[in-house]
Parts: structure tokens; C-alpha cells; sequence
């Protein structure tokens, strides 16, 4: 049997199932509905946009679009196949998989403020 | 040249819509098709970092009044819906995957399950809390 890459792939995974599961829905509340329902306005815009700018926040986000991304990128690959995709397996986990990189690499650059 | 094989591989065949004969197949796909709305909320969330990072206050002011919008908040339903059902399926399903003993006896399903709710509850409420009034 040829020798798998899979727990590689597993740990962000599953951490991304994790992280996703308990903080995704809060954060799609709060920027969907609660923050412009209840706290519309130039002064609250002003202090979002200093809590997004505090370090730990920056981390936060970076984690949660980084650990999300690699989750989608492990289901999308299996998704594919369980819908019959039967050529381009390598290629299909290159995309996935590069896709969840290369979204990890660019929020870190924006975070650090990179480009 | 090979030869031929001498037997036939059998190779089962799969209909590309054999998940919608059983509501368990539905789900299964609806499951893992939650990971795409997630991962569409995280562009938007990029996007947030983005205009955060580099904006002076006034575009970051009427970035911010966008999400008013109804087109803001249909978008934002529709990823809200999906990451419900992941968030719901997946504590549903850690009692299946985490079996803790204490001494002998095993921790019921149910306290496991709840307990991954109660972390749910927390962990929304910090996030929404710090949120609203940082």
C-alpha cells in the first residue's frame, strides 16, 4: 500500500472542525445581525475596527480562517470523490489542500500588515 | 504490450445522486457541504481583516454600515444556517467519539454531549459579549 499523507492532513482538520463549531456561528451572529441591528453607527465601526487591529484578535481571526479553510479543504477532497470524481485525485488534493495554504499565508500577511 | 487481465475488475457501480436515496445520505452530504459556507464566511472575515488592517476610519465606517444590508444579512442567514447544522451534528456526534471512564463506569452519552454544548454556549457568549461591548 502506498503510503498516505493522511494525518497530516487530519490534525488541521479536526481542529478545524473544532474551532468552526464553536466559534463560527457566534461570529456570523455578530456580524450579520447583532453588531449592525443593535450597535449601528460611526463610533462602535470606530472600536470594531481597533479590536480587529489588537493582536490577540488578529490571532484569533487568523486561527479560525486558517483551521476553517483546511477543514473545507480535507471535506471538499472526500466530497468530490463521494460524488464520483474518479480522475485527477492528486490533483484535486493539490487544490484543495494549496487553496487552504494559500489562504492561510494571505490572512497572516494581511494580519501582519504585509501587504 | 500486457496482457489482458484474465477477470473482469469489478468495479461497483455509483450513481452520482446516491445520496438523495436515503435521508442518512442526505444529511451525510448536507454535513460536509457545510464546510463550503464556512469556508465563503471566511473569505468575508478575510475581507473584514483586510479593510481593518489598511482603511483610515471613514471607509472602515461605511464598510462597517454595509453589513446593514439586506443583502449583507441574507448572505450571513444562509452561512448562519449551515454552521448551525455543522456545530449541531458535530456535539451531537462527539459522545460517539470521545468515550471518557470514570473509574469504572462509563461517562454517560449525554453528559458528554451536554457538556460540548455548554462549551458552545461560553465560547458564543465571550465572542459575542466582547463583540458588542469592547
Amino acid at each position: 500500500m502506498a503510503r498516505s499523507n493522511e494525518p497530516l492532513w487530519w490534525g488541521p482538520f479536526s481542529a478545524g472542525m473544532m474551532v468552526g463549531a464553536l466559534c463560527v456561528p457566534a461570529l456570523i451572529l455578530l456580524t450579520g445581525f447583532l453588531l449592525p441591528s443593535l450597535k449601528p453607527g460611526a463610533d462602535q465601526a470606530n472600536r470594531v475596527q481597533a479590536l480587529i487591529q489588537s493582536p490577540l484578535t488578529r490571532i484569533f481571526i487568523v486561527a479560525v480562517i486558517s483551521l476553517s479553510l483546511f477543514h473545507f479543504a480535507h471535506r471538499f477532497r472526500y466530497v468530490l470523490f463521494d460524488l464520483g470524481v474518479k480522475g485527477g485525485k492528486s490533483l484535486v488534493a493539490f487544490l484543495c489542500y494549496g487553496s487552504a495554504i494559500v489562504g492561510t499565508a494571505l490572512s497572516i500577511a494581511i494580519a501582519m500588515r504585509w501587504i | 504490450m500486457t496482457p489482458e487481465p484474465k477477470t473482469k475488475q469489478l468495479i461497483r457501480p455509483m450513481s452520482p445522486t446516491w445520496w438523495l436515496e436515503k435521508p442518512a445520505y442526505t444529511n451525510f452530504m448536507i454535513r460536509d457541504f457545510t464546510s463550503v459556507f464556512i469556508a465563503a464566511y471566511c473569505i468575508f472575515l478575510m475581507v473584514v481583516l483586510c479593510k481593518a488592517m489598511h482603511s483610515d476610519a471613514a471607509s472602515f465606517q461605511a464598510f462597517y454600515a454595509s453589513w446593514g444590508s439586506g443583502f449583507s444579512k441574507t448572505l450571513h442567514l444562509i452561512a448562519l444556517i449551515f454552521a448551525a447544522y455543522h456545530s449541531i451534528t458535530f456535539f451531537n456526534l462527539t459522545p460517539r467519539v470521545i468515550v471518557v471512564f470514570k473509574g469504572e463506569e462509563k461517562v454517560p452519552e449525554s453528559t458528554i454531549a451536554l457538556a460540548h454544548y455548554g462549551l458552545w454556549a461560553v465560547v458564543s457568549l465571550v465572542i459575542i459579549v466582547i463583540g458588542l461591548w469592547v
